[in-house]
């Protein structure tokens, strides 16, 4: 996996928190093309981004939070990390990068080379995360080691192209977290698991 | 006999200060997220979060404030121009841009959208002479310049998307001004938002169209 810290660094300035920045459309695109730019450049790749899909893909996802915020604010930081999750389930269920070239840089066998596309929008979901929660709480995101194993990425291509809510659980995986893999895309049935 | 025309205040400066205060309350913010909850026990630490919170919504309010004190200054202008005329709104130049933009973001033919002098004056109707740029003006407006529309379901489909986009922009931008990002993010989103806006549109709902501009103006 690339440095998340780079990632993060890439990503657009803001004056806003980022919590409010990420739910604008012009820094949620910026953030997306300065992600798929940087991780071409590493992989040796050159992506398309349509941004009629990425509109709609924002604004499913402004609706799946919506409609799944929780009221008590004890849950907030449980949100917080269950929320990107969301929005990876909408972008591979509804790809908006298109690989235009290579990967020529990527190492064969790898996450990055396997599936260039799905790899970029789970880097996006990443740094916007770890840039987000170092801010809010102050904590550095630690990504779980399946993030470089690709039977990990095998599995989550194959089960996503089935149903979509399994991104949820991948990345939820990836966050160290334990999914309900019934109800991966459901905030409140993962709580209850993990309750 | 001359009539010397009234000063109005210069916006710049104040809104210069609000940003500085803006500023100041931010950094100390980060400052204070950075240092201090996690040290906290539980109680105190959620009650710092909570602070933080109130400190957020305190620079979002600076905002709101910097773009009411704009627009209430404009609004001491003189509602006439040095011939004698009317004046235009002062955000309906920034408005005639926007749906310049938007026509073209979309491909439409300039043909497919209402005359200028008819958009200028719904604007000056929808929101009053000097009235500020809000979301129950910005549905009038809509529905006003989508009345009368000829070609059909894809051509009234076009012609909202631009309107909407276009007024998207103009409620989203914080002084009024459209950055191209702002107007590009508004009408992708205001086409994402296509059925809805067109739904609106179709039953005449005024309060549901405003809706959605108070909504997503915030998300642009």
């Amino acid at each position: 996996m690339y440095d998340l810290q780079d990632l993060i660094a890439a990503l657009p300035p803001s004056n806003k928190p980022l919590r409010i920045s990420v739910r604008q459309l012009h820094w949620f695109r910026a953030a997306f093309e300065a992600c798929a730019r940087l991780c071409g450049e590493r992989m040796g790749c050159r992506f398309a981004v349509d941004d009629a899909k990425l509109a709609r893909i924002f604004l499913r996802w402004l609706r799946a939070i919506d409609a799944q915020k929780p009221r008590n604010l004890r849950e907030r930081r449980d949100f917080f990390d269950f929320v990107p999750s969301l929005v990876l389930c909408e972008l591979i269920a509804d790809m908006p990068l298109k690989t235009i070239s290579g990967p020529s840089l990527a190492e064969p066998g790898s996450a990055a080379a396997f599936w260039p596309e799905g790899y970029v929008c789970t880097q996006f979901c990443l740094a916007v995360h770890g840039a987000a929660t170092q801010q809010e709480f102050n904590v550095r995101s630690e990504i779980d080691r399946m993030v470089d194993d690709v039977r990990s990425w095998y599995s989550f291509r194959e089960n996503a192209s089935e149903d979509q809510n399994f991104a949820a659980g991948f990345f939820q995986k990836l966050l160290g977290h334990e999914p309900n893999w019934f109800m991966p895309a459901s905030f409140q049935a993962r709580m209850r698991v993990n309750e | 006999m001359d009539f010397k025309r009234p000063q109005t205040p210069d916006v710049e400066p104040v809104r210069h200060m609000l940003r500085g205060l803006r500023g100041v309350l931010k950094e100390g913010r980060d400052r204070f997220a950075r240092e201090i909850p996690d040290r906290l026990p539980t109680p105190a630490s959620v009650a710092a979060r909570a602070l933080l919170h109130g400190v957020d919504q305190m620079a979002h309010d600076i905002d709101r404030l910097a773009v009411n004190i704009s627009h209430g200054l404009r609004s001491t202008s003189p509602t006439k121009d040095d011939a004698g005329r009317p004046r235009a709104h002062p955000l309906a130049d920034a408005f005639m841009g926007a749906l310049a933009a938007a026509r073209r973001q979309r491909a439409l033919p300039d043909a497919a959208m209402p005359d200028e002098a008819v958009v200028r004056t719904a604007f000056a109707v929808a929101c009053g002479p000097d009235g500020p740029f809000e979301p129950d003006g910005a549905a009038s407006l809509t529905l006003t310049l989508l009345a009368g529309g000829e070609g059909g379901d894809a051509a009234d489909r076009g012609r909202a998307v631009v309107i909407f986009g276009a007024a998207l922009s103009l409620l989203a931008s914080c002084d009024g001004e459209t950055s191209a990002s702002i107007l590009r993010s508004a009408v992708d989103l205001s086409a994402a938002l296509s059925d809805d806006i067109l739904g609106a549109c179709k039953s005449d709902d005024g309060a549901a169209l405003a809706d959605l501009y108070r909504k997503y103006r915030a998300h642009v």
